[in-house]
């Protein structure tokens, strides 16, 4: 079932700037979607699209089937805006009393997930404190709370740990795959690529608006290999023969490493080697990264 | 529904914030200073009518002006709060983000707008009603003096809150809160200065100024509503004297009802202004 689904969406903004091109996106039913890019990439623009927020110039965009910022999307979903403020006159458990009235919790219900969702990201101690004195990590997980009190399907998060520190960073992690789980649906907004790849399973790479790659992350990872080759010296005979087996990432004197298409080529390294009497130290094959590929995709766009 | 969980919120925030003890303090300090003041200016001028055959009715025209004159103030101090406390009610949400958290919610932007309108509305009709009565009660307790018909003037002044809540509403949706400010007292400004050019055109027979301040009052109608809520505060002695001598003008006052088309056309003005600012805020990007 597609939860969001969205064609050719496009944005200009009143001052001129297209803050997207054309994004095309569907997501499906517990999924955790990791929407990558650049700051500036338009990923802000896109959720506050998908929040009913912004108005998109054209194209078409529904959540669960419907126009979004209809009440009844909303009472469905949690949104975690990027730099998340509210009323700081508040303590940490009123927000989310609040929160939970206009969620349309009874006061049983209220009451418990208050409590719960407190604990879940790690404020009951400072449940009663004015959200005047949180610090900026405490202020987005006092967000992350009202985000996810009412037990919602789908979960937005814009930048969820850009204000935490490396604890936070893990513990956010850990909610994402508890919520993936209980069968939540979840939409990353991420600039940070080692987030994205320790928790999502389907990834969507946008930049200038636009999405360059997408698919699911093992398919993105596992579609290419890395073969670092470490040798007493790279001679030219012996990088020609490396070329002819992939394409050259990094070379220098002792080490190449080179983008394969698959497991075939490391035999075919180890004799190339035998043969032109180059002395192999080492043969290390690797899965390329999501930042090589998110690298590389920016930059193929770019040039 | 929403838009009265947003109102509760709204009231509660009034409550909390130190918005409301400085008003409180300030409206303190002003009713102590109408009590002094009124009771040493009665002193000098029951001394001097003393002796006098006219004594008995000056006294008593004094002190229905000097009421009249508090009133004034209290419609002034209403309405200054009215934009004070509701100016960046919208704007401010929006600067701060606030506005993204609060919308994640099931509710319309409209409950925003409306529940925040029927807070700051609840506050400030409160604010008029409660100083109109102390007013009225230390006016009374030092000159014996009660306007005539206390109560409409008292809802026309809750209108005048009304109205520049509404606008402060309207204009919080598309401008920053300080050009929304700017633009507000400019507004109320214009609308005082209005207010006296029709006086003084009346008076002077001008039916170019007349018909200018009537123009700045379907612009602004917060000053001839409180013109209204005066005939309603002056005793039948003072709106003889304002109509029989062409020179008798008493500024900032009338001497004549509120006439039905304009008090419709007050209703109307605030409503527009806030369908309005709902219309607006519905457009908008946040």
């Amino acid at each position: 079932m597609t939860v969001i689904a969205t064609q050719q969406l496009r944005k200009v903004y009143g001052n001129g700037k297209v803050a997207l091109e054309s994004l095309s996106l569907e997501v499906g039913r517990a999924e955790v979607f990791g929407f990558l890019g650049p700051n500036g990439a338009g990923k802000t623009t896109a959720i506050k699209i998908l929040m009913g927020l912004v108005a998109p110039t054209a194209g078409s965009v529904k959540v669960f089937g419907l126009p979004p910022g209809d009440p009844a999307v909303k009472g469905r979903l949690g949104f975690l805006p990027e730099h998340f403020r509210f009323y700081d006159w508040l303590t940490g458990r009123e927000l989310l009393d609040f929160s939970g009235r206009l969620a349309g919790l009874d006061a049983a219900r209220r009451r418990r997930r208050v409590d719960e969702t407190l604990r879940l990201v790690g404020l009951a101690e400072a449940a009663d404190v004015h959200i005047r004195g949180y610090s900026k990590g405490m202020q987005q997980r006092i967000g992350l709370a009202q985000a996810l009190l009412h037990e919602p399907e789908l979960v937005l998060l814009d930048e969820p740990t850009s204000a935490l520190d490396p604890l936070g960073r893990r513990e956010v992690r850990d909610i994402i795959r508890r919520l993936k789980g209980e069968g939540v649906t979840v939409f990353l907004n991420s600039h940070l690529l080692s987030e994205v790849e320790l928790v999502c399973d389907e990834v969507a790479i946008v930049d200038r608006g636009r999405v360059v790659r997408s698919g699911p992350l093992a398919a993105l990872v596992a579609g290419e290999r890395e073969l670092r080759v470490l040798v007493d010296h790279v001679t030219d005979e012996f990088r020609a023969r490396l070329e002819g087996l992939g394409s050259v990432l990094t070379a220098s004197d002792t080490e190449v490493t080179l983008a394969v298409a698959d497991g075939e080529a490391a035999p075919l390294v180890a004799q190339a080697a035998v043969e032109l009497g180059v002395q192999l130290h080492a043969l290390v094959p690797a899965h390329r990264r999501l930042e090589d590929i998110f690298v590389q995709a920016i930059e193929g766009e770019a040039g | 529904m929403n838009a009265l969980l947003i109102a509760r919120l709204t009231l509660k925030e009034a409550a909390r914030k130190r918005l409301l003890l400085l008003v409180v303090i300030g409206s303190v300090l002003f009713l102590t200073l109408f009590g002094v003041g009124l009771i040493l200016l009665l002193g000098q001028v029951r001394a001097q009518m003393a002796g006098s055959g006219a004594g008995r009715q000056g006294i008593a025209v004094f002190s229905a002006m000097m009421t009249l004159m508090g009133f004034y103030m209290l419609n002034t101090l209403a309405g200054l709060s009215a934009v004070f406390i509701s100016v960046n009610a919208i704007s401010g949400d929006i600067d701060s983000g606030t506005v993204h958290a609060l919308l994640a919610h099931p509710l319309r932007r409209r409950d925003v707008i409306l529940g925040k309108w029927l807070g700051y509305a609840s506050v400030l009709a409160l604010y008029v009603v409660v100083m109109s009565l102390a007013l009225m009660a230390i006016a009374y307790f030092v000159t014996d003096f009660l306007p005539p018909a206390p109560l409409a003037a008292i809802g026309l002044m809750v209108l005048v809150t009304l109205v520049l809540l509404s606008l402060s509403t309207l204009g919080g949706t598309f401008l920053p809160t300080l050009a929304n400010g700017v633009g507000l007292f400019l507004l109320y400004g214009l609308a005082w200065l209005g207010g006296m050019v029709e006086t003084l055109g009346a008076a002077l027979r001008s039916d170019t100024m007349v018909h200018i301040g009537i123009v700045v009052s379907l612009l602004i109608p917060s000053d001839v509503l409180w013109r209204s809520a005066s005939f309603y505060l002056q005793p039948a002695a003072i709106l003889a004297m304002q109509n029989v001598s062409t020179g008798g003008v008493v500024p900032f006052a009338s001497a004549t009802p509120p006439a039905a088309p304009m008090l419709i056309y007050t209703v109307l003005y605030t409503l527009g202004a806030l369908g309005l600012a709902i219309a607006v805020f519905n457009r908008r990007d946040l």
